[in-house]
């Protein structure tokens, strides 16, 4: 091990600048207004040892397997919810349940190809998990294009250490697509355009996997069948859409009537077997905040293992038990709203006045369902360069997963930081870096 | 014996128009479909299919430059007792409020029994809501109806369904034909324990007989009769016929 610290810590403008170069930004929304910003990089990787990735790569296949098998079963024979594992209202009021999936047969029956799965490193050296993204999860490109420039700048550094490999995210992904179109045409990347957060990363991918970058119009549906129209108007038959383009848009004639991103009919070449979407329709019911909770029930109930990754200690008030201790103990917990997403809707009752905790207290006892609370777990805070002195801040780890025919785990992640020193939030979208992970080989 | 008919027509070509149609009855407990015939624009491909909830859907479209779409849907259904039997349905989905269903807040007492509850709303429904054409839209919610006191079929069925979901009664929108001509009727199907039985709260009763049913669905956004989607800048205008007459 020599990692060439002072050389890395240099690095880190160069890095940025190259990073700039190459248009790695990040899209924010917020009031209406378009906003682009850099996604700032910092050049001290997180370094995670073999023995602990040989944990967290199998607990996260573990955790994968379950998800994909929940998700077959809620659009199917729904055992979980007649078994009473799951209470019903919590599958079928989630905003990510979509009736109109019911009986579809994905491809590989596999739903979550690609999952995005959040954890942090406690500081006594445990592993949580804090969210699982398996709508459409970004993120990986950052750190691959990331370690593509540091390469550059530094190539010692890699000759040096035992690194494990991550360009091959690339290939994951695309044997994956591969499997999944099964020869039916040619595969394709969906992206909503460059207004999107995440448009670096689709055309990124599309390079680096030798997919069609298609942006919404370019594809439609001809006797069930999707096809891509090129420049000439010519028609090539699509097998395969990995589309960055979320549910309730995918297709008008089903789901939201006014959106152009979409493919009208694609849900029914879909739901005929004549095309593959990466990832399935329907999945949000499986990465809601509220069935969160269940998931190392999951695991227990469809792999008949116990669950090797941890939950943080989760509270559903919808429950009698936690819904006393939630209101008794709401000054310390993280209170979430299950209908938010990205960071937003997450609030810590340490940080509420009396009058705002007795408002909060008032929406939990109004709607109990609507909200989960967790023990603020104590996450080991990683190095960064701040003004070039390194500083300690909350970090997470995005793992990704991608399941075809085999469910294989990314040698490498997004680790996220949080720029504000009192912050535990380290959503892109609210302004955090991001860091390289190294996962280091025996 | 039903015909519908429908022309949409485009204000010049359109490159690529799409569509979801739910115009052909089913068939259940209440209703037999004997004959059916379809006839569309000879440039549109159509593949027929089902929905969400089981109702019968031709989706399909055209790909090259046109300016009308066409199509007739005509048969005949053999109507018996207005009594659906219940295939496993998420009764789930039917108890909770939608966005067009969602009224919070106390309007009647009714009956513990589901079908005198169901009875009890309807006639309330009658002697407060006026029946007043052009008055709504159809993103018209429940809440709103309640508001304003008046509405047509569609208007009439949100609120009823909002109020027996206040009570944890199962209801369902139904779109479908009643005799004589004009569009499309909305009414609601409620679920009493074994059946789904009719209700009209336009017309405060419970349906017996001659109703013919096209779809259901939680609310009128499950139900279109016809959804469609082109591209370019062209204007449609949408010319809609429909009969049933007894025979």
């Amino acid at each position: 091990m020599n990692i060439r610290i002072n050389e890395l810590i240099d690095s880190r403008d160069t890095v940025n600048k190259w990073l700039e170069r190459y248009g790695v930004r990040f899209g924010v929304y917020k009031h209406g207004v378009f906003n682009e910003q850099l996604f700032p990089f910092d050049s001290i990787p997180r370094i995670i040892s073999h023995s602990d990735w040989s944990y967290l790569e199998t607990g996260l296949k573990q955790r994968v397997l379950a998800l994909n098998k929940f998700l077959w079963d809620v659009y199917h024979d729904k055992r979980i919810i007649k078994d009473g594992i799951i209470p019903e209202e919590f599958v079928y009021s989630s905003k990510g349940y979509m009736p109109e999936c019911e009986g579809i047969n994905p491809t590989g029956e596999v739903y979550a190809h690609i999952a995005g799965i959040d954890l942090v490193e406690g500081k006594d050296g445990q592993w949580y998990v804090l969210e699982d993204n398996l709508r459409i999860p970004s993120g990986a490109s950052y750190p691959m294009i990331a370690r593509e420039i540091t390469r550059k700048v530094s190539p010692q550094t890699f000759t040096q250490n035992a690194v494990a490999e991550n360009r091959n995210y690339s290939k994951l992904l695309a044997t994956m697509m591969e499997e999944m179109n099964n020869g039916r045409g040619i595969s394709v990347i969906l992206t909503p355009g460059r207004y999107n957060s995440a448009y670096f990363e689709h055309s990124y991918f599309a390079e680096k996997i030798g997919a069609t970058l298609a942006y919404p119009g370019d594809l439609f549906v001809e006797d069930n069948k999707v096809y891509y129209a090129g420049i000439y108007k010519e028609k090539t038959r699509v097998g395969c859409i990995y589309r960055r383009v979320s549910d309730e848009y995918i297709d008008p004639l089903i789901f939201e009537a006014s959106s152009l991103l979409g493919i009208p009919n694609v849900m029914q070449a879909y739901k005929s077997g004549n095309v593959a979407l990466i990832n399935a329709i329907g999945n949000g019911v499986a990465d809601d905040k509220g069935i969160y909770y269940f998931v190392p029930k999951m695991v227990e109930y469809y792999l008949g293992e116990q669950p090797i990754l941890q939950n943080a200690p989760t509270y559903l008030p919808y429950f009698k038990k936690d819904y006393d201790y939630v209101l008794a103990n709401i000054q310390r917990l993280v209170i979430k709203d299950v209908s938010e997403a990205g960071g937003y809707g997450v609030v810590f009752g340490k940080d509420l006045s009396k009058e705002k905790l007795d408002e909060l207290k008032a929406l939990i006892i109004d709607q109990p369902r609507r909200w989960i609370a967790q023990e603020v777990i104590d996450f080991k805070d990683l190095e960064i360069l701040e003004d070039d002195k390194p500083v300690e801040r909350k970090a997470d780890l995005r793992a990704f997963v991608v399941s075809g025919k085999e469910t294989r785990v990314w040698a490498s992640g997004l680790t996220r930081f949080s720029r504000n020193p009192d912050s535990f939030v380290v959503n892109s979208s609210q302004g955090g870096g991001f860091k390289d992970t190294w996962v280091l080989e025996e | 014996m039903y015909n519908y008919q429908t022309i949409v027509e485009f204000s010049e070509a359109v490159p690529m128009h799409a569509v979801m149609l739910r115009c052909q009855p089913v068939s259940n407990a209440g209703q037999t479909v004997e004959q059916e015939h379809l006839v569309v624009s000879p440039d549109y491909w159509l593949q027929a299919g089902h929905d969400a909830f089981y109702n019968r859907i031709l989706f399909g479209g055209a790909t090259e430059p046109h300016k009308t779409f066409a199509y007739v849907s005509t048969g005949i259904v053999a109507t018996d007792t207005y009594v659906i039997k219940y295939r496993g349905e998420n009764l789930f989905l039917f108890k909770q409020p939608t966005a067009l269903t969602n009224v919070r807040e106390a309007v009647l007492t009714t009956p513990d029994n589901v079908i005198d509850a169901a009875y009890a709303i309807c006639n309330w429904l009658y002697e407060n809501i006026v029946y007043q054409p052009l008055c709504t839209t159809v993103e018209t919610t429940a809440a709103e109806v309640l508001e304003r006191r008046k509405g047509v079929c569609q208007d009439f069925a949100h609120l009823m369904i909002a109020l027996c979901r206040q009570r944890d009664i199962p209801a369902r929108y139904v779109n479908g034909f009643l005799e004589g001509e004009g569009e499309t009727h909305a009414w609601v199907e409620i679920f009493d324990g074994y059946n789904w039985l009719g209700f009209d709260p336009t017309h405060n009763r419970c349906i017996s007989e001659g109703y013919v049913k096209l779809a259901h669905g939680r609310d009128v956004r499950d139900c279109s009769v016809s959804r469609g989607l082109f591209t370019g800048q062209a204007t449609q205008q949408t010319t809609i016929h429909v009969t049933l007459q007894e025979i």
